[in-house]
């Protein structure tokens, strides 16, 4: 029913079919490339479309760029949707408690996020990975870290919105329990705007990721997007395509990931559905 | 009381239409081909439930609709003599306001919250009279005097949000006299106050009325207002007038069915008492939209014949009834 | 004889910027198995905040409710759901979109795990017939609805706990005339059939006449009249209810002082002293300011709080 109306619109439709190829990309990496992302298929700097076979080029040490593209949507997605789920769950727990039962709870839930807040996103990220040492762990739980405060804070907003509607006090006049009346009128009412921002944590999350590893704080062990781009920026100046092709992907996933964001912010509104 | 007077037209509306646009193929007629005219010193109460079209009427002769999902339709729209369909929107700002002014439901969000009442009065009072400052300033406190506000001086300073909903109320209609309108619109202006408020608020423009001698076009959907304010009425039903008469006659002879029901709907006794019923009218009003071929309350009427479905009737007047009507089978009698 | 729901020297208040409000400053009210008590008032005056204390909502300041002469314990509310349940005034604000006609009106009983999945649903689908939702509708959403239905709706998820009285905050005045009747007639045939207790808020004294066995005034948070419908309806007695009777054209009500107000309601934070009324009462004389009045017994259950009443009672009265 939601998934009909998210294909209806031009954008909704745009947005997941290119996420779905990129997650096709992700699935089908290692039946494509079996040697993986790290073998040496060619000489170094190969221009993309000199050689068949090898349509992106190499990098700096002779690796095939569309393997690597390839392996990497697998860590970028990973790593983007994982880190969003906690983000959401903690986001989503600290602001339906904050907002739903208001006075102290809500008092100390929110200093505690705005302190998180006050810390610049990505500095916080990059001291956290440096501590912990870099792995694909410990940046998924960076990126958590510093991006549940704004979910809390959305969280909050709408329940209390919803908090004080009639049909959350006749909930209450009928006996229902707090926790569930939060958990069955307050947030299916309150989650929408909330789902929407969680395509783009996604998108942020990957952003993150591929800075990170930009910075050098990628996992050395894997290949994703932000390692490509860290593997060619000595070079930029002369072979620009090796950071260039996996940044345009990344852009990509992004955008798809907005125009998603904002169907289902459509879909779920229940009064745009048809009568 | 003012009998030679409220022979001559003021408002003449014949057949004015309201379309919505809902689509960019599909026109909705939410006002079908009204007609009526309000004259000199009268007032006519256009009363009707929601989504009768009301409002709607009103926006369209003031020219307030939404222009890009609204179109107005209209044989004529005359003024003072004046034709206003044909006039540009330009030449339409300068008779709003000034010939023609509107009472709003809600006043605090027709008034501006950062300014004091008295900016709004003065710039309202030289927006249509070439006036000084001073002068204006004074004009100002004479039309809060007129509007019976206490101690008119020191609410010169006073914000809108800072006022009573009365208080912001009697702020609307001094500003709505601000320009010498001769005919007033008044958009549900008690809907919104409380009983003895809106009690002092129908005083207030019954006084203002026979003081100045302007027409009002007063619309509710509340029956005691129109007994208490209007000499006229006419009854709305889904984007067209169903009944027209004297308030004396519609509210004790009505011929329409409607008009009668919702007479009978409203409560006049008491259930643990009598253990009288209340007479109903089932269904809902239709959305224009769905609006009946033939009679838009034929589906609702208990006297419904199969010759309501083929054509809506048009108002018309019968020899004995003392109110206009649009129905094939009107009530003669007076209900017991 | 013990009462349905009897409520003592209730006083509530909220915290507001300005300081706290005392919305309801001392109410004594009790409503009989099968009756209604009509509140009227204006905006202001409490009513809503009266409701809210008595439904759980909000938490008395101090006071005591009963059930049946049992007195309700105010922090375990959710234990009278089955009590007292309320009917809400917007029939846009009091459903939850997201659930459909048949699981708004099932949803009390999951709650109270009551009869079985398979009773549950015949159950819900009676009561919905009773009020008048055909069986097409059980499974659309609200918005799916107009005004009148959803009030049915309304109605029958507050009924569906089986509950002996009803708090009924403006039931009908978002509606519109022509369906506030089909409401009304409704609530009254529902109390008959099932011998229900209303407590039924309005400001529109023509229906809550036409409900109520007994109407009380308030007036800033206190009750200034009450009596049997057609005591209050014949010979009104405080100057604000014979007010408030003159806006509906009443011209039952017996010889009497005739009362036109000019002044609004003052700021609830700081009330008059005396008799709350004085400040717009064209008759207050000095003892108003300083003696706050008492409800005092004028014959037939008619109790009324003005210092004056005794001057017109009798020409009032004779006229009824």
């Amino acid at each position: 029913m939601m998934l009909r109306r998210v294909l209806l619109s031009p954008a909704g439709m745009i947005g997941l079919v290119t996420l779905l190829l990129i997650v096709g990309m992700a699935i089908s990496a290692p039946y494509l490339f079996p040697k993986g992302p790290w073998a040496l298929v060619a000489r170094p700097y190969l221009w993309p479309g000199s050689r068949p076979g090898i349509p992106f080029g190499t990098d700096a040490l002779g690796r095939d760029i569309l393997a690597g593209v390839f392996y990497g949507s697998r860590v970028s997605l990973l790593v983007g949707i994982v880190a969003t789920v906690c983000a959401l769950v903690v986001g989503i727990t600290v602001g339906a408690i904050a907002g739903y039962f208001g006075r102290v709870a809500d008092a100390v839930l929110m200093r505690i996020t705005d302190a998180f807040q006050t810390i610049p996103g990505f500095l916080f990220a990059v001291v956290l990975v440096s501590i912990l040492s870099p792995s694909i762990s410990t940046i998924i739980f960076a990126i958590a870290t510093v991006s549940w405060p704004p979910v809390a804070r959305l969280t909050r907003a709408e329940v209390l919105r919803v908090r004080e509607s009639e049909y959350v006090q006749s909930c209450k006049i009928i006996g229902m329990s707090a926790p569930r009346i939060i958990l069955t009128q307050v947030l299916p009412n309150s989650l929408s705007p909330v789902i929407v921002a969680a395509a783009v944590l996604v998108a942020t999350a990957i952003i993150t990721e591929a800075g990170l590893s930009f910075l050098g704080l990628g996992d050395p062990n894997v290949m994703s997007w932000g390692t490509l781009i860290n593997i060619g920026r000595p070079s930029i100046r002369s072979t620009w395509f090796i950071c260039i092709i996996p940044g345009l992907f990344v852009v990509l996933t992004v955008l798809a990931l907005n125009l998603l964001g904002d169907a289902i912010n459509d879909a779920l509104n229940p009064h745009l559905r048809k009568r | 009381m003012q009998e030679q007077e409220q022979g001559a037209a003021l408002l003449d509306v014949r057949k004015l239409s309201v379309l919505i646009k809902q689509s960019s193929r599909q026109k909705v007629r939410a006002v079908d081909a009204v007609s009526f005219s309000v004259g000199v010193g009268e007032t006519l109460a256009l009363v009707g439930e929601s989504g009768a079209g009301k409002s709607l009427t009103a926006m369209a002769i003031m020219r307030l609709h939404k222009a890009q999902s609204m179109g107005v339709e209209a044989d004529s729209i005359r003024l003072d003599g004046q034709e206003l369909s044909t006039l540009s929107d330009r030449e339409i700002r300068k008779i709003r306001g000034s010939t023609m002014a509107m009472i709003f439901q809600d006043p605090l969000s027709s008034l501006n919250p950062v300014l004091t009442v008295e900016r709004q009065l003065v710039e309202a009072i030289r927006l249509h009279n070439d006036m000084s400052a001073a002068a204006a300033r004074q004009r100002a406190l004479e039309l809060l005097d007129m509007v019976r506000i206490p101690a008119a001086k020191s609410r010169l300073g006073e914000y809108s949000h800072r006022l009573s909903g009365g208080m912001r109320q009697r702020v609307m209609i001094a500003m709505a006299l601000a320009g010498n309108p001769k005919l007033i619109l008044a958009d549900e202006p008690t809907t919104a106050l409380d009983v003895t408020i809106s009690a002092q608020i129908l005083d207030l423009l019954r006084e203002l009325q026979t003081e100045l001698g302007v027409g009002m076009l007063f619309i509710t959907h509340d029956l005691h207002a129109v007994r208490s304010i209007a000499h006229r009425v006419a009854v709305m039903y889904s984007g067209r007038i169903v009944e027209t008469g004297n308030v004396e006659d519609v509210f004790s002879r009505p011929h329409h069915p409607y008009t009668e029901g919702l007479l009978a709907a409203r409560p006049h006794g008491s259930f643990s008492l009598d253990g009288h019923k209340l007479r109903e009218i089932p269904g809902t009003v239709p959305s224009p939209a769905d609006r009946p071929a033939g009679c838009a309350f034929g589906p609702r009427c208990n006297r419904s014949q199969p010759d309501c479905e083929s054509q809506p009737p048009s108002l018309r007047n019968e020899t004995g009834a003392r109110t206009s009507f649009a129905c094939y089978h009107p009530l003669k009698e007076v209900p017991a | 004889m013990t009462k349905r729901l009897e409520i003592t020297d209730l006083v509530a208040g909220h915290k507001t910027r300005r300081g706290v409000v005392q919305a309801v400053a001392g109410v004594n009210l009790e409503i009989a198995a099968g009756e209604t008590l009509g509140l009227v008032g204006e905006s202001g005056c409490g009513k809503s905040s009266l409701a809210r204390a008595v439904i759980g909502l909000n938490t008395p300041t101090s006071g005591a409710l009963s059930i049946n002469g049992d007195p309700m314990d105010m922090r375990r509310r959710g234990n009278h759901a089955r009590d007292i349940q309320m009917v809400f005034q917007d029939p846009y604000g009091s459903l939850n979109p997201r659930l459909t006609v048949q699981q708004l009106v099932e949803e009390p009983l999951t709650v109270h795990r009551t009869r079985s999945k398979a009773e549950r649903k015949t159950f819900v689908k009676a009561l919905l017939d009773r009020v008048g939702i055909p069986e097409a509708m059980h499974d659309r959403l609200p918005h799916q609805l107009s005004g009148g239905q959803r009030q049915r709706v309304g109605i029958a998820r507050a009924l569906s706990l089986e509950p002996k009285i009803l708090i009924c905050d403006e039931p009908v005045s978002a509606l519109d005339v022509s369906v506030q009747a089909q409401v009304l007639n409704l609530l009254v045939e529902l109390q008959r059939e099932q011998n229900l207790s209303y407590l039924f808020i309005s400001h529109d004294l023509e229906v809550v006449r036409y409900v109520s066995h007994w109407i009380a005034v308030m007036y800033l948070g206190r009750i200034v009249e009450i009596g049997p419908v057609e005591e209050i309806w014949s010979s009104p007695l405080h100057p604000y209810t014979r007010a408030l009777m003159q806006t509906t054209g009443n011209d039952a009500m017996g010889e009497g002082p005739e009362v036109k107000l000019n002044s609004e309601l003052p700021s609830p934070l700081s009330p008059p002293s005396g008799c709350r009324f004085r400040t717009r009462c064209p008759l207050a004389i000095e003892k108003c300011a300083q003696e706050v009045p008492d409800l005092q017994e004028n014959g037939k259950g008619h109790q009324v709080a003005c210092h004056r009443a005794k001057e017109w009672s009798a020409t009032v009265s004779a006229a009824a």
